[in-house]
């Protein structure tokens, strides 16, 4: 067996409250192959979320505790920078949240928030990102790309919303894509063509991916593993 | 967008009418009698009936508005001081000098204090509040929420009679307030007006501070600020490009509001510093009933505000694209 590219050991992401110390997770070891999706769930409430943002390093610094190791392509991120893990993030690994209306800015075209990404961490210019960004929303199936790339995200299907969010997160390649929920507000239809997008995306960039959900027919589909 | 403007300022109009309607009204719902005011101690019923005649007020009510009305327009003639050109807002009834001139007379200074206190306090205000938001819960924080309750709290009558007894009286840091025009002497101006600013801006920077926080606090939990974050942009981009963006729109429609009514006259700080602005005009023409001169300063306060508000919502537009098309 090849060495995992993420590998997470005794994670514990603990906060403190004004009622006390609240363990949201204690002690979770998982590792993540290159080109698998790991499949996550659990019932509203168990730290599924959690543990994902605090890989990102995406958690209340002030407020939380973690302790273990998480190891990213052999990088140890617990102890990472900020600037080192600004690099990582949105690069190396990215997010696609549950609910991309409030996930993405209101007051940014979608190719504004697409290309930024990009330019961030390619130096890219904004013609060049304006061009990438209609080429991600290309492939994640936005009918004309050219125009919808000027719209505003309320200017967007609930569908459409989650594909650019899909496109955001993967304008970069990243070698590790974490999906919390990502279908969970869609209807069954749409859910299904994300799916599928994602399944494709993945064999097309060799991403892997960490999927959460509390819809265990949706794992089925999509996971190699679960834990 | 031009249409949108047009549509504001026809409304702007309409309210503006029916505001000096309502003055119009409401001046003479008032005990007083300006004729009698003006007659002097020996008034016999026929002078009264010249004063009465002399001032414009011997019409009944919805013929003097009209006169009134008129003059905007097409200017009007009086008997005692001929021809006054449009736009006419008439001669006061207190010392018979035109109210345009007045007005336009007393406005600089207004403009000036409300302005130059504008800048004091969003500077601050805005600054502090971004201060508190981003080290949330530390030091700086409370400290900063602390000073902005006290702030808040305190008067302009109070702090400004203190300021000047200290910073000019006793330490003699600050020139005494006065106003001089710009455009006569800057540095005048500038030191003349600086104690006034600061005082009169002691308030808005505790509210700004406040409302800057609590905004920001918001904004920096929003998901589009995780997402930014997410993305790898650095923490001062996400502050500005997003949480900012977020939180701006509305301090700047408080900010417009605040302007416009500064605009029409800060009474308590003009009083206090003795400057001659808006405020104390108006102050001055409801004590003599002065009803030319109150409807000129009720005007001008008013268009102000309208002003502003459309200003406001131009660039509300310009913030938020969500309210472009509705």
């Amino acid at each position: 067996m090849s060495t995992p590219f993420l590998s997470v050991r005794d994670l514990r992401v603990h906060f403190s409250t004004e009622d006390g110390v609240v363990k949201a997770v204690d002690g979770l070891d998982f590792d993540l192959e290159q080109g698998k999706t790991l499949g996550i769930v659990g019932e509203s409430g168990s730290g599924k979320s959690v543990t994902n943002l605090a890989i990102l390093g995406l958690h209340h610094k002030d407020s939380t505790a973690i302790g273990g190791e998480i190891l990213l392509d052999g990088q140890e991120l617990l102890t990472a920078t900020e600037r080192e893990l600004e690099r990582l993030r949105g690069n190396k690994m990215a997010m696609i949240f549950q609910d991309a209306l409030a996930s993405l800015s209101p007051y940014h075209t979608i190719g504004r928030q697409i290309g930024e990404t990009y330019r961030k961490h390619t130096g890219a210019s904004k013609k060049e990102a304006r061009a990438r960004s209609i080429e991600m929303l290309t492939k994640v199936g936005i009918p004309q790309p050219d125009l919808r790339v000027d719209d505003y995200p309320h200017q967007f299907s609930g569908g459409m919303r989650q594909r650019a969010m899909i496109a955001m997160s993967l304008v970069c390649n990243p070698t590790l894509l974490i999906a919390d929920e990502p279908t969970t507000a869609l209807d069954v239809t749409v859910q299904a063509q994300i799916m599928d997008l994602l399944k494709d995306l993945q064999q097309e960039f060799g991403t892997s991916i960490i999927f959460i959900t509390h819809d265990l027919g949706v794992i089925a589909d999509i996971a190699t593993t679960s834990s | 967008m031009f249409r949108f403007l047009l549509r504001r300022i026809a409304g702007g109009a309409v309210i503006l009418l029916i505001i000096s309607a309502i003055v119009f009204v409401l001046f003479y719902a008032a005990p007083r009698d300006p004729a009698r005011l003006a007659c002097g101690k020996v008034c016999t019923p026929e002078t009264l009936a010249l004063v009465k005649q002399n001032l414009g007020i011997a019409d009944p009510l919805p013929v003097q508005y009209w006169h009134w009305f008129e003059g905007l327009f097409v200017g009007r003639d009086y008997a005692t001081f001929g021809n006054c050109p449009a736009p006419c807002l008439g001669y006061s009834f207190r010392n018979s000098e035109p109210v345009l001139g007045t007005i336009l007379d007393r406005f600089p200074t207004t403009v000036s204090l409300s302005l130059g206190s504008a800048v004091v306090f969003v500077i601050f205000g805005v600054g502090s509040g971004m201060l508190a938001a981003v080290k949330q819960g530390k030091a700086l924080d409370k400290i900063a929420s602390s000073a902005s309750l006290i702030g808040s709290s305190l008067q302009i009558y109070i702090v400004g009679v203190f300021a000047i007894y200290l910073f000019t009286d006793q330490l003699g840091w600050l020139d005494r307030p006065s106003y001089t025009p710009f455009t006569e002497n800057p540095g005048a101006w500038f030191s003349g007006l600086l104690l006034p600013w600061l005082v009169l801006s002691v308030i808005f920077t505790a509210n700004y501070t406040r409302m800057t926080r609590s905004q920001l606090v918001e904004t920096l939990s929003e998901d589009y600020v995780r997402t930014a974050r997410a993305k790898g942009l650095a923490a001062r981009t996400v502050f500005f490009r997003f949480a900012w963006r977020g939180a701006m729109g509305p301090i700047v429609t408080i900010f417009g509001l605040d302007l416009g009514v500064l605009f029409g006259g800060a009474i308590i700080t003009e009083k206090t510093f003795n400057l001659h602005g808006i405020g104390e005009l108006s102050v001055k023409a409801v004590s003599t009933s002065d009803l030319p001169m109150l409807l000129g300063v009720v005007l001008v306060a008013a268009t102000a505000i309208l002003v502003f508000n459309v200003i406001v919502d131009a660039v509300y537009a310009l913030i938020d694209p969500r309210v472009r098309l509705a």
